[in-house]
């Protein structure tokens, strides 16, 4: 049984995809992944692109079903919910921000119309709703006035995340999946966001999986760190202890590729992704027979899978 | 295809770590990492001079990012291209390839210098708050929080005469309404802001 301290359990989670009809094709997007994530805390789960990162997110936000493992809210495995009162109260505390903000939005509709939807359909008290709405958009840095009488497509991609990031104040969001949430907007926009990210959890209490592919941006904001490759999770623990002592293959293999003001790459280090394969294949063989341990207090690393 | 040529490309495919055999698949079957090198064969397969490179790691995992950028400069030093322009929104890994970098701002020049100098010393109002905005590892929220550029980047449409920058620049301040002129740091450093002198280069990172 998952633990009741923590907000959301995950446990032995695995993800296959079929692809073709005729001469199918098996990809195991997610394989047997386990992790807590405490209430109020930031947690970064970093990957790259085929990682399964994104699959992750969406298994816990039910649009896609788990071939295998289990996913627990509050104590509760979410594969059990089915009807839809109880889908609907789960939506109302588990929500997700995704990257592209234009897609999100019914362009038809104002932002005015979008919010009262939004408001209505979680049955909230009527009376309240114009307050109640014209607060949580100051809260995240927007003036009603200019922004509820707008379309989607007059507004920024900055000004439109921050509408997203309303709406999960709105309905009292316990669990917000932000994935690759600010990879599409720029240098001097993105950090403003994350900030406000970060004081309305700790302001709410809300739990965030920060999804992203940046070290940097996972370095600043999150208290814990998961690092992803190929499916599986291969390192995780307390954000400085990963950062400063990473032990698996592909976690070092990301450092070194980080860009940073003040260091340059070792030009004479022949450096190659690809290499990254035989590496981790290396590792995993030199520490056969040994699986997830603990190398500190807080850090744990997939020393064979 | 003349026999010499495919050779040429065969040898360029494995200059950017490419089996020659992905002559034989499709696009969709290759990786965004293998995607973005085949381009790279194609547009410098005629060693052009210059070349324009508009992005070309914004997509790209990590360790992809560093392997395209740090073959841009790798076909420059074989001498395969002249010079390239790499335009990007991400500093930290320009300055990790980069000689020179120039700073725009809503269509106009802001700063323009040695990498090492505009990273170093940024001497615009904007290129500092740029940098300084840069989350890095090292930098944690909790222990230390970033600061955004205040409000947004104006509407180019009217925009009429003045310095682009001045209505979200700390600095801001009478001779701002004038369009600044380029003027002369040093002979390789060049700004565009009246008020240079007086800001100095203290630097915020």
């Amino acid at each position: 049984m998952p633990d009741k301290n923590y907000i959301l359990t995950v446990e032995g989670l695995s993800k296959v995809f079929k692809s073709g009809i005729f001469r199918p094709r098996y990809i195991v997007a997610v394989k047997d992944v386990s992790f807590s994530l405490p209430a109020g805390t930031i947690c970064s789960l970093i990957g790259e692109s085929g990682s399964g990162k994104t699959t992750i997110g969406k298994l816990i936000l039910k649009l896609i079903q788990p071939t295998a493992g289990h996913i627990y809210y509050r104590g509760r495995e979410i594969g059990e919910i089915r009807n839809k009162e109880e889908l609907k109260k789960y939506y109302q505390k588990v929500q997700g921000i995704f990257q592209d903000p234009f897609a999100t939005f019914n362009h038809l509709y104002r932002i005015d119309r979008i919010f009262d939807l939004i408001y209505d359909s979680f049955g909230y008290d009527r009376r309240n709703k114009e307050e109640k709405i014209h607060r949580v958009l100051t809260d995240v840095n927007l003036d009603p006035g200019r922004t509820l009488g707008r379309f989607p497509h007059q507004l920024s991609g900055g000004q439109l995340q921050r509408l997203l990031i309303a709406r999960t104040l709105l309905m009292d969001v316990e669990i917000l999946i932000a994935d690759e949430l600010i990879s599409m907007l720029d240098a001097s926009t993105r950090i403003g966001i994350l900030n406000l990210l970060v004081d309305l959890c700790k302001k709410n209490g809300m739990s965030i999986l920060f999804i992203t592919h940046d070290l940097n941006l996972g370095y600043y904001i999150s208290d814990y760190t998961m690092i992803m490759y190929k499916g599986r999770l291969v390192e995780m623990g307390n954000t400085k202890k990963v950062y400063q002592n990473p032990v698996h293959p592909y976690t070092r293999m990301l450092f070194r590729s980080v860009p940073d003001l003040n260091r340059k790459w070792d030009k004479g280090e022949e450096f190659l992704p690809e290499q990254v394969v035989h590496e981790v294949k290396e590792f995993y063989r030199r520490h056969q027979g040994r699986h997830f341990e603990e190398v500190e207090k807080d850090h744990r690393v997939l020393f064979c899978d | 295809m003349d026999r010499g040529f495919l050779t040429k490309i065969e040898e360029r495919l494995r200059f950017v770590n490419l089996d020659p055999s992905v002559l034989d698949r499709y696009p969709m079957e290759l990786s965004g990492g293998m995607k973005q090198r085949v381009v790279m064969v194609l547009s410098t397969i005629l060693d052009p001079d210059f070349l324009i490179a508009d992005e070309i790691t914004s997509a790209l995992d990590v360790s992809s990012q560093r392997f395209v950028a740090t073959l841009l400069v790798n076909l420059r030093e074989e001498g395969i291209i002249g010079s390239a322009l790499f335009i990007t929104h991400d500093l930290s890994t320009l300055y990790q390839i980069a000689e020179r970098i120039m700073i725009m701002y809503a269509g106009h020049l802001v700063e323009i210098g040695p990498a090492e100098e505009i990273i170093k010393r940024p001497r615009h109002p904007y290129t500092k708050a740029l940098i300084a905005s840069l989350p890095k590892v090292g930098v944690a929220y909790r222990e230390r929080r970033l600061s955004g550029i205040k409000g947004t980047p104006p509407s180019l449409l009217n925009i009429g005469a003045g310095c682009r920058f001045r209505e979200r620049c700390p600095y801001q301040g009478g001779q701002c309404e004038k369009t600044p002129v380029r003027e002369e740091i040093n002979e390789e450093h060049h700004i565009s802001c009246w008020r240079w002198k007086e800001i100095g280069s203290d630097n915020i990172a």
